[in-house]
């Protein structure tokens, strides 16, 4: 897991592309599936669960994220908007034959809150465990995005 | 709810009462020789988690006890409910060979069938 800083949205360069895109978006946005057309980007209509508490020091923030690859959960901050984005992909059963039952959701993920207050970007924490990410982020008034590395225990 | 693992048109059918219960979601594939069962339990440990098999019926539960404190909670999305889901197993799958493994919160089981019900080669003696 990486701390990124903030990218903004890309630029779109042409208006076919942005039309393009923008076609995407709201397809996206009503579940509609993208044809054939365009975008990489294989969102889906997961929306992992996410708590934040507010312990004095630090906030916590929690996101349920079951059976990921710690490696595909990336973390940004910029100013007091934590964003967790990452992706689930779907290992195949050794012999697969049928599928009788589809409730899992795989695919790309993007989650972002505003924190009330910022916080100090040297001291993020991050850990995985039992299928649940716990940001800490210790509560600062300074507001300067750096890229970091994140101890993963 | 209960789900008849072998045939996922049959309407689930509620066995325990509405909303006290977070039912997790799950996957089911067939293989030649097993059922695989995954279902999603994050926040559960190994010593949270029960498996029953009485009968054909096979329960999972998972609880999370550090999840229900409200106290410092500014925003929350999750479920304090604790998870749990019922499955009825037919005639085609050995209850004798159950096999589960947790991590990252996702719960396999696999589910051997019983040898009558796997595919196998039958030679031509005359």
């Amino acid at each position: 897991m990486k701390l990124i800083q903030f990218q903004r949205p890309q630029l779109w360069s042409t208006p076919f592309e942005r039309a393009f895109t923008l076609r995407d978006e709201i397809n996206r946005v009503f579940g509609v599936p993208s044809g054939g057309c365009a975008s990489d980007e294989s969102f889906t209509n997961w929306t992992p669960a996410l708590d934040l508490f507010d312990l004095k020091e630090k906030f916590e923030v929690r996101v349920e994220l079951p059976g990921l690859n710690k490696d595909d959960i990336q973390i940004a901050l910029h100013e007091n908007t934590l964003t967790i984005k990452g992706e689930r992909r779907a290992e195949p059963q050794e012999g697969e034959e049928t599928i009788s039952r589809s409730e899992r959701l795989f695919g790309r993920f993007e989650r972002s809150i505003e924190l009330p207050t910022a916080a100090d970007l040297s001291k993020v924490e991050a850990r995985y465990t039992d299928g649940i990410l716990t940001v800490t982020l210790a509560k600062s008034e300074a507001v300067k995005p750096t890229k970091i590395n994140i101890t993963v225990n | 709810m209960n789900s008849t693992l072998t045939n996922p048109e049959v309407k689930p059918v509620t066995c325990t009462p509405e909303g006290s219960y977070l039912s997790p979601r799950v996957n089911l594939t067939e293989t030649s020789n097993a059922f695989v069962l995954e279902a999603e339990m994050p926040g559960v440990t190994r010593e949270n988690l029960e498996i029953l098999l009485e009968n054909r019926e096979l329960t999972l539960a998972g609880r999370r006890p550090d999840h229900k404190a409200e106290t410092n909670l500014v925003y929350r999305e999750s479920s304090p409910r604790d998870y749990r889901r019922v499955f009825v197993l037919d005639e085609t799958i050995d209850v004798g060979k159950v096999e589960a493994k947790l991590k990252d919160g996702l719960l396999t089981l696999r589910l051997a069938k019983v040898e009558q019900a796997q595919p196998r080669r039958i030679a031509v003696t005359a």
